[in-house]
Formats: structure tokens, sequence, C-alpha cells
């Protein structure tokens, strides 16, 4: 029953982050929206955190759950930087978000990649055959690439007119880079279906899934020629509900590894 | 005429990980980790040959359960044989 009220916990906090950006006067949605943005970030950085700590030294989940919840240390620290803007150099304001958001993506690969690679490391193989495996990976690949593609192209470009936001690169290249992961993670949780791990690898495929749909909406007036107007509340929702699924996926992975078994002998 | 009520070695190994991994998944695992370490079926495990089940898949356990919950698992096993 914890397990489900973890996995639903998501999806309440975001209808009410959305109810309360409803309710505010306009002026401020913004503000609140970054509020509740980070609220989930620190959500995600607590879960997985615990996570890690539930393995021992030199467990393989400990390295990627700590690697994935340092990932969202640091986007919270770059998100923390706004607080000090003007009140430090321009050129200090704009290394140091760089080099935290550079820092956060870089987790955020390393610690998909880790997670993605647990089920191989264990020495099992994924549920399917061989060819549907692939298939699955190829089309993880091309959505990454189709909605977090264009944003990149987007970005050199307006480096390349002189523009020093080094860090959305970064950002961009982090999107590729784990999106496709979804694929080996949401086979190991189809594997795990039955268990009661299931609801880590489901949370966590859920949380990814909402990182691309975030990119996606993002992506989809470049596509459909249409302003993007209106489309950050939307995207943001999903924002939110990445951060939420990712620290409900820490904490029913706490729970599995460190909580009574009461089937014993 | 159904199948027997008696559960073999295999399947005793397999409702101990069935928890976590799921009754197919925990099935499919001895059946790769005894055919990997023993060079043999599921249906040919006997008590005996526990311990070096036990050792086959404590990899994999640790992997996904981290060592003391690895631990705890393989001592169910154990405690499953009276071992």
């Amino acid at each position: 029953m914890r397990y489900r009220s973890l996995a639903v916990a998501p999806l309440v906090f975001v209808a009410c982050t959305a109810a309360l950006v409803a309710l505010v006067p306009a002026g401020l949605r913004g503000t609140v929206t970054q509020g509740e943005v980070d609220v989930s970030k620190l959500l995600a950085c607590a879960g997985m955190a615990a996570a890690a700590l539930a393995f021992d030294r030199g467990d393989y989940l400990r390295r990627g759950w700590g690697v994935w919840a340092a990932c969202y240390a640091c986007l919270l620290a770059r998100d923390a930087m706004l607080l000090v803007h003007g009140q430090v150099s321009p050129l200090v304001y704009d290394v140091t978000r760089g080099t935290l958001v550079t820092a956060g993506n870089a987790c955020v690969v390393v610690g998909a990649w880790t997670l993605a690679r647990a089920w191989t490391v264990a020495g099992l193989e994924h549920p399917g055959s061989k060819g549907a495996r692939r298939a699955v990976v190829a089309l993880a690949i091309v959505v990454a690439v189709a909605f977090a593609g264009p944003t990149l192209v987007v970005d050199l470009r307006d480096i390349a007119l002189g523009s020093r936001a080094f860090d959305t690169i970064a950002s961009d290249l982090g999107d590729i880079l784990s999106l496709p992961l979804i694929a080996p993670v949401a086979l190991t949780a189809l594997a795990v279906r039955e268990g009661t791990l299931r609801w880590t690898w489901m949370l966590l495929t859920s949380s990814l899934v909402a990182w691309l749909f975030y990119d996606a909406i993002y992506t989809l007036p470049d596509y459909l020629s249409v302003a993007p107007l209106g489309y950050r509340l939307v995207s943001e929702q999903f924002h939110l509900l990445a951060g939420a699924f990712a620290g409900a996926a820490g904490l029913t992975q706490r729970m599995a590894v460190t909580e009574a078994d009461d089937d014993g002998p | 005429m159904g199948k027997p009520d008696v559960e073999t070695v295999a399947d005793r190994i397999a409702r101990r990980l069935g928890r976590y991994l799921g009754p197919h998944t925990g099935r499919v695992a001895v059946k790769t980790f005894a055919t990997r370490a023993l060079g043999r079926g599921p249906e040919t495990l006997t008590v005996h040959d526990v311990p070096a089940m036990n050792e086959a898949l404590r990899p994999m356990l640790r992997t996904l359960l981290g060592k003391q919950r690895c631990e705890i698992v393989i001592q169910h096993i154990l405690g499953e044989f009276g071992l």
C-alpha cells in the first residue's frame, strides 16, 4: 500500500502545483512556477540520495542513485544562483552557472547510464527477443533526438550569433544522451513487473518519460510554427512530474532494500 | 491431470527471488544461473546444489538489492532448505 501511495504522490503533487499556479495572479505565476520546480528538484535530490544511502559503499546502485542525486543538487544550486544575480560580477555568475549546469547534466547522463545498465550488470537479459529490444532502443533514440535535437541546433545557432549561454548546450546534450536510456530502464521495469522492485523501475521510467514530454512541449512550437506562448506553464508541469517521480523512485528503492523481509524462513 | 503440488528446489529458490523480481523473472533467473553456474537445467537442482546456486545468484542479488539485502535473501534461501 505504501508503494502504491508513493507512486500516486507525484500526480497529486502536480495537481496541487497546477491548481496553485492557476489561483495566483498572472504576474506571480513565473515566480511561483520557479519555486515549485525547485521543490520538485529538492524532492528528487532527497529521494535519490535516500536510495543511494540505502546501499553499502561499493554497491553498484549506490553509485547510480548517488550520481543522479548529485545532478539534482547541481541544478538546485544553479537555480539558487538567481538569488545572487546582480550581486556578483556577470563573469563569475555565468561561469558558476555554466559549471553547475554542465556538472549536473554530466551527472544525469552517468546516473541514468549506470541505472539503465543494472539489469545487464546483474547478468540478466531483458524480456523480449533481441530484435524487439533493439527496436525499442532505436525508437527511444529517434524520439529523444527528434525532441531534444532541434533545441540543440537553435542553441548552437544562437552561440554562433554571439550568445554566451554555453550551459544550454550542456543541457541539450544531457537530454539527448540520457533520454534514450528510457528504453533499458523501461525494459527493466517490464522484467520486474510482478515484484516489489517494479515500483522503483516504473517510477524511474515515468520520470524519464516526463522529461521527454517536457522537451517535446518545448520543441512542438518549432514543428508546428506556433508561438511558444503559454507552453512554459504546461511544460513545467512535466518538469515537476519528472522530479517528483524521480524522488518517489528513490524512496521505493530504499524501501525495497531496507524494509524488513516478512517472508523469512 | 494437473501438476503435482510439491515445489521443486528450483521453484522454492525462484519463490524467494520472486518477492523482488516477480515470479516469472524469479524462475528465469534460476534457470539462467543454474545453466550458467552448474551447466544443468533448473529441473535437475537438488538440495545439494543450493549453496552453489546461492554463490551464482549472489552477484545478481548484490547488484540489484545491495550487499545487505543480498545476504538476507541468501540466508532465507539456505533457511528454506534447513541449511
